[in-house]
């Protein structure tokens, strides 16, 4: 009897399965958090050893290669970090030119938190990035979950190995577990409240813990958001950055 | 009297031995003048580089920055800086006081970063006396955005006078920030480890790591032969009266390890004083043996003349003793000039340094003092005077019949 029953949750799991592939699973994901533009208020709350801070942001973004965000926070008033392709720039306005991110630079925290400047950049498409390697079902919580493993496939990649955890019934991503070459967990992602606009999802409330600080941990709030913000191309160039 | 003028006769016998004895006593006091002035010389460099350009005489800091300096902890200070500093200078045993604030920075140059850690202070007044050290260029002016760079740090960056680069850090919140600065002097400071780094204005440091009227350090600098102790107590009594109980109030001392290591050295140089006293005293033993066996038939005469054990033994004693007075004080003469020249002239010790993260300069200049040269002396004639004794003993132990038979 349990003999069948088992087999028969294998079959069911095994026909679920095969109704969709990973890849649709990852694509369905990233339409869903795609949007032409969007301008976001927000907060990052970063804690350490130390204690906590807080720092504001306003961030405009077009399309997925073009990102800027301005620090409102009176620590860091008047910072920007513009993202234009896959090019990073900072802009402090103490200095009398432009910091553009490269090598080494790109792994530090943004404004000391836990999310590397490098996790801004790379492909429209997880899957221009990665292959996948391992595709199952998982409960994550209070979650039924599609969890996929993916691998790099270009060194250039900053995370060489990525585990997702995608929740089936809404396909918005839950958790993301990301690994260095060598199979150390490096990061923790978690996505702790959602909210809905149409045919869009939003993470309102993410969590990210860089697991080589010890005791180290930023979350994300969104306060506001506004999908198709009339913003243009020039809005992300080097100029508009120093005005 | 009569002793003392066979010994001496004795010693004159075979002059290539005695010179032989006397030459390996000799090079031991030699070796431990040299020594000890070398360490008396670093000791002193060290002191007062220590309270010179890295603690002052005493330093204030907060209790626990030190337990977390890796990690640019600016958020643990030493607050209300300047009424601070106004409080212990009112202090009639004070002659400055100065704010410092080292920090970690990266360098943009062509869109890479390299390390350099940066200082805050007060050019005019800071022990260190930067314009001292001035190799071209001025120093910074107050409230400006204007640096001074070590020469190292220059050559690294290829860098002089009006060129400009931008400077990134952590602030006193942890978030980050940038400053463009000009430099506007170049500075060689004779520790070469100071000079990777870059030096601004403190109250330009201060806006660009947004830490207001704080400071990592207050440096103290008393006046002259001022009881330290003394100083601290009273310098907790003002931080008492702000009820400021997390500031450590450090003699320089106190602080550095380094130092520490060089009282240990010196007691290790002690003992292994004695070790190169007692090896070179085998020469003497050896050589006292080989004037017994060469001479049993004479002590057995002596004996057999009616001279005592003690004073046979009396005797060879005191030949020992001519032999280490003479080695030791030409080691001793020949040892303190060589140390006095080498305390004019410095020994050169930049190359090997290099990359050290030490408290002393490249040059560094032996120094001679009385207590040593008397230590050498002294200890030189003492020990190998003694271990004449075991010899010594055994000639008077030889009886006059079996000396005899020697024949």
């Amino acid at each position: 009897m349990k003999i069948a029953l088992v087999t028969s949750l294998l079959l069911i799991s095994v026909t679920l399965l095969a109704d969709i592939t990973a890849e649709e699973v990852i694509e369905k994901m990233e339409q869903r958090q795609e949007f032409k533009s969007a301008f976001i208020q927000g907060r990052m709350v970063i804690n350490d050893r130390f204690g906590e801070k807080i720092s504001t942001f306003d961030s405009w973004s077009l399309g997925t290669d073009n990102s800027l965000i301005a620090f409102t926070s009176l620590e860091e008033q008047g910072q920007k970090v513009l993202r234009s392709d896959n090019d990073i720039y900072i802009y402090y306005p103490d200095a009398e030119e432009l910091i553009r991110l490269s090598g080494s630079a790109l792994r530090d925290g943004m404004l000391g938190s836990d999310v590397s400047y490098e996790d801004m950049t790379g492909e429209k498409s997880l899957l221009n990035d990665y292959r996948v390697t391992a595709f199952s079902q998982e409960p994550l919580g209070k979650h039924s979950t599609y969890k996929i493993e993916l691998q790099a496939l270009r060194s250039s990649v900053a995370y060489p190995k990525q585990i997702l955890w995608i929740d089936i019934d809404t396909l918005n991503g839950i958790q993301a577990h990301k690994f260095s070459l060598s199979g150390k967990l490096i990061k923790v992602e978690r996505v702790l409240e959602m909210i809905t606009q149409g045919d869009h999802t939003f993470a309102i409330h993410s969590k990210v813990e860089d697991k080589l600080k010890s005791n180290s941990s930023t979350e994300f709030f969104i306060d506001h958001i506004e999908i198709d913000y009339p913003v243009t191309l020039d809005f992300f160039s080097l100029d508009e950055l120093t005005w | 009297m009569k002793l003392m003028t066979m010994a001496w006769r004795n010693v004159r016998r075979n002059s290539r031995r005695t010179a032989l004895s006397a030459t390996a006593i000799g090079l031991a006091a030699l070796t431990l003048i040299l020594l000890f002035s070398l360490l008396a010389g670093l000791t002193q460099e060290m002191s007062h580089n220590l309270r010179t350009f890295y603690s002052g005489e005493i330093r204030l800091r907060h209790a626990q920055y030190d337990d977390f300096a890796h990690l640019n902890p600016l958020h643990l200070n030493v607050a209300n800086a300047s009424v601070l500093i106004q409080d212990i200078l009112s202090l009639e045993t004070i002659e400055s006081v100065n704010a410092r604030t080292p920090f970690p920075a990266s360098i943009y140059q062509d869109g890479e970063n390299l390390n350099a850690p940066g200082m805050g202070m007060n050019m005019e007044g800071d022990s260190m006396t930067p314009d001292r050290f001035l190799v071209s260029g001025r120093l910074p002016k107050a409230g400006q955005r204007e640096v001074l760079l070590g020469t190292r740090l220059a050559q690294d960056l290829d860098m002089g006078i009006n060129d400009r680069f931008t400077a990134l850090s952590m602030t006193m919140r942890r978030a980050s920030n940038g400053m463009t600065f000009t430099v506007v002097g170049i500075v060689s400071f004779p520790i070469g480890d100071l000079n990777r780094s870059f030096y601004a204005p403190i109250d330009t440091v201060q806006r660009f790591l947004k830490l207001g009227d704080r400071t990592i350090d207050l440096t103290v600098k008393p006046q002259a032969e001022m009881d330290l102790n003394l100083i601290k107590k009273q310098i907790q009594q003002i931080l008492d009266q702000y009820q400021l109980t997390d500031i450590n109030i450090e003699r320089w001392d106190e602080i550095s390890t380094t130092y520490a290591y060089l009282s240990l050295a010196r007691l290790v140089y002690f003992i292994m004083g004695l070790v190169f006293y007692l090896l070179a005293s085998t020469v003497i033993i050896n050589t006292m043996m080989m004037v017994i066996f060469e001479r049993t038939k004479e002590i057995g005469t002596l004996a057999s003349l009616g001279m005592e054990p003690g004073p046979i033994v009396r005797m060879f004693l005191l030949e020992a003793m001519i032999i280490s007075l003479i080695g030791s004080l030409a080691g001793t003469i020949i040892g303190s000039i060589i140390t006095w020249i080498l305390q004019n002239t410095g020994i050169d010790m930049t190359q090997s340094m290099q990359g050290i993260d030490f408290e002393i300069s490249g040059v560094v200049y032996p120094r001679l003092t009385a207590f040593n040269m008397l230590y050498a002396f002294t200890t030189g004639v003492i020990v190998a005077s003694l271990a004449s004794l075991i010899p010594s003993r055994r000639a008077a132990k030889i009886k006059p019949v079996v000396a005899m038979q020697s024949l």
